[in-house]
């Protein structure tokens, strides 16, 4: 599911294929594809797939959304995209 | 059911042994209540003591912050984390923002994983409603449920505590839920009483397994939890109990036919001043006299003070403190609360192993949380050093003259196989000691007062002088019995100076009789003479007036 382009690594964890994780990567998509300047790049870790990666960046509640680099992270399905937008303007910079 | 213990003596006997296995039990309980310690303690005994190894997930405190806490403790929490128990950050990282609802997914995830890497056996989830403090009660019940539902499907024994916030027990929270969701419920409790922290807990519920019911006391120390486990009575059966055991004080021992029985409890009480810690060292001088180990423990005063003390009353106990035979100890009876107490004392009991205790004075303890509190421990202790078959002795204050109902305040007096209270009596100036044996089980003693006198050769008995209907002490005692020697001596010579005369009298008419018959003899004889002449004397003149007759030639005599 990774994305082809190079950009800022965003990682969402989501507990596998549980209704939250759908409304997540829909909400994060939609609102990476407003962002059309394609400097983000998408991981989606499962976390039933790959505990290690959960343990290693505490990530006990799902989903969880944050980028490797900033202390900044958003938990839930991101469906308050007010939050989403605000999260990414931070992390992607001006 | 199987049980997982938690290997706190105490909790494991209230639960019958401990956790039930496989299966999660919800600790619930306000700040300051231990609940992050139990979930500790659960982990670590579990790992040093049964080897199942454990997980920790902390949503409060760090894994830094819990280190340094527990390296103050006697627990070997070092050396089971990094072995056997590890700890895992659940806290919520800063600059987290929620941005919808969320799921618990990632919890279940990593610890599923951890559970199947390193066979976890026990996990504890401490203070998982942090994490709600993200959202409201949304997702509260469901996201609890499913952690729930997936702990008992993961077969391990968890604990999952709770914060109880004052006021949320009605409110449809944790609280609710936890007791209805969750096999297993305990409530952890803690109150203020004088400033002092009183812990209570209590099992709500245990699913299909056995537990004591009711509120049980328990302590945070340096050792953790720690729940009292003695039952508050015990019909142990006391060895030796025929056996006597030296009181220190001939006469007492001979009141008493011998002494405290063996394995029994005795209550001193007695105004302030009425020498009850002398007769306690008495007693315990006496024990270690034979050889035997003797635990003192004093409220208040210093140790070392009551044994500077007792030495002017000719009892020596420091050089069996030097020896080792008695083991003396002193607190400050507010100082922490009786339940604490008492665990300390029973600590003291197990690491000396004493045969003669002495509390001086037991009525410290309700400085330590009231009257209630301090009766159930004084029960306790009375049940601990029975079970042992310890001979116990305990002073009481008592603060007012009416010593028999201030005693009985503390429930003592009807535990203790023997009660002697000690009083004053004020009598023509003076302030003398008594001593009385109000009640002594099985022992048939006397009902009588004694007064006590304290010298540098110790404690001594004396019989009460009580003539004429009074009972007289100290110098009139003293004088009345100087005033009885004098007066059985005049009657005493008066007596013999009577005898004498009548002796006298009796010699001098026994001589007067000896005269008279004398006399008497000599009348007699004399009479005897006379009539003799008297019948000479006839015969000489019948003679003659025949002589004459024939003279005359008279007529024939007829």
């Amino acid at each position: 599911m990774n994305s082809a382009h190079e950009g800022i690594l965003l990682l969402l964890f989501v507990a596998g294929d549980a209704p939250r994780t759908t409304i997540a990567v829909e909400n994060l998509r939609r609102a990476l594809a407003e962002f059309l300047d394609r400097k983000f790049q998408l991981e989606i870790v499962d976390v039933f797939e790959d505990a290690g990666r959960a343990i290693a960046d505490r990530v006990l509640v799902t989903p969880t959304l944050l980028a490797p680099g900033s202390s900044r992270r958003l938990v839930g399905d991101l469906s308050e995209t007010s939050q989403l937008h605000y999260f990414l303007q931070t992390v992607g910079g001006p | 059911m199987r049980k997982s213990p938690s290997g706190l003596p105490g909790l494991d006997r209230i639960l019958h042994g401990g956790f039930p296995s496989g299966r999660t039990t919800v600790v619930i309980g306000g700040p300051g209540c231990g609940k992050t310690v139990l979930a500790m303690q659960f982990l670590v005994n579990g790992w040093t003591q049964f080897e199942e190894p454990g997980l920790m997930v902390s949503f409060e405190e760090s894994p830094a912050s819990l280190s340094t806490n527990f390296a103050e403790m006697a627990v070997p929490f070092a050396e089971a984390v990094g072995t056997g128990v590890l700890l895992l950050d659940g806290r919520v990282p800063v600059n987290t923002v929620e941005a919808g609802s969320f799921d618990l997914g990632g919890l279940i995830a990593v610890v599923s994983a951890l559970v199947a890497e390193r066979g976890v056996k026990r996990i504890a989830i401490d203070a998982v409603d942090a994490l709600f403090a993200l959202s409201g009660s949304r997702f509260q019940r469901m996201e609890f449920l499913r952690v729930l539902e997936w702990l008992t499907e993961s077969n391990v024994t968890a604990l999952l505590t709770v914060k109880e916030v004052e006021g949320n027990q009605g409110t449809p929270g944790f609280f609710g839920l936890a007791e209805y969701a969750s096999d297993g419920v305990l409530q952890l409790r803690r109150r203020m009483i004088d400033e002092l922290s009183r812990r209570t807990l209590s099992v709500v519920k245990m699913r299909g397994a056995g537990f004591e019911a009711g509120e049980h006391p328990y302590v945070i120390s340096n050792k953790g939890i720690q729940a009292l486990h003695t039952p508050r009575s015990t019909v142990a059966l006391v060895k030796g109990l025929g056996v006597r055991l030296s009181t220190g004080v001939d006469r007492l021992d001979r009141m008493l036919l011998g002494g405290y029985r063996c394995g029994t409890t005795t209550l001193i009480s007695g105004l302030p001043g009425t020498a009850k810690t002398t007769l306690g060292a008495t007693f315990l001088e006496a024990g270690c006299r034979a050889g035997e180990h003797c635990l003192f423990v004093g409220f208040d005063e210093p140790a070392e003070q009551m044994i500077v003390d007792v030495r002017s009353a000719g009892v020596d106990l420091e050089r069996f403190v030097r020896s080792g035979l008695l083991r003396a100890e002193s607190f400050a009876a507010g100082s922490a609360i009786a339940d604490e107490h008492y665990l300390t004392i029973e600590a003291l009991i197990d690491a000396h192993r004493p045969t003669r205790v002495v509390i001086d004075p037991i009525t410290a303890l309700d400085k330590a949380g009231g009257l209630e509190i301090a009766g159930a421990v004084v029960e306790r202790i009375v049940a601990l050093v029975k079970a042992r078959g310890i001979s116990a002795l305990f002073s009481t204050v008592t603060e007012t003259r009416n010593g028999e109902v201030e005693a009985t305040l503390l429930r003592v007096s009807t535990i203790a196989d023997t009660w002697i209270n000690l009083s004053f009596a004020n009598q023509r100036g003076e302030r003398n000691r008594t001593l009385t044996i109000v009640k002594s089980r099985g022992t048939g003693h006397s009902n009588q007062m004694r007064e006590m006198l304290l010298s540098a050769e110790g404690i001594d008995l004396a019989d009460v002088n009580s003539s004429n209907g009074e009972v007289l002490l100290g110098t009139a005692r003293a004088q009345r019995e100087q005033q009885d020697v004098v007066q059985q001596a005049i009657a005493a010579v008066t007596l013999a100076h009577k005898f004498e005369t009548l002796d006298r009298k009796g010699e001098e008419l026994a001589l007067r009789l000896t005269e008279a018959q004398r006399g008497l003899n000599q009348i007699a004889a004399q009479r005897a003479e006379l009539v003799e002449r008297t019948k000479v004397r006839g015969r000489a003149q019948a003679r003659d007036e025949v002589l004459i007759h024939d003279m005359r030639r008279g007529d024939p005599i007829e």
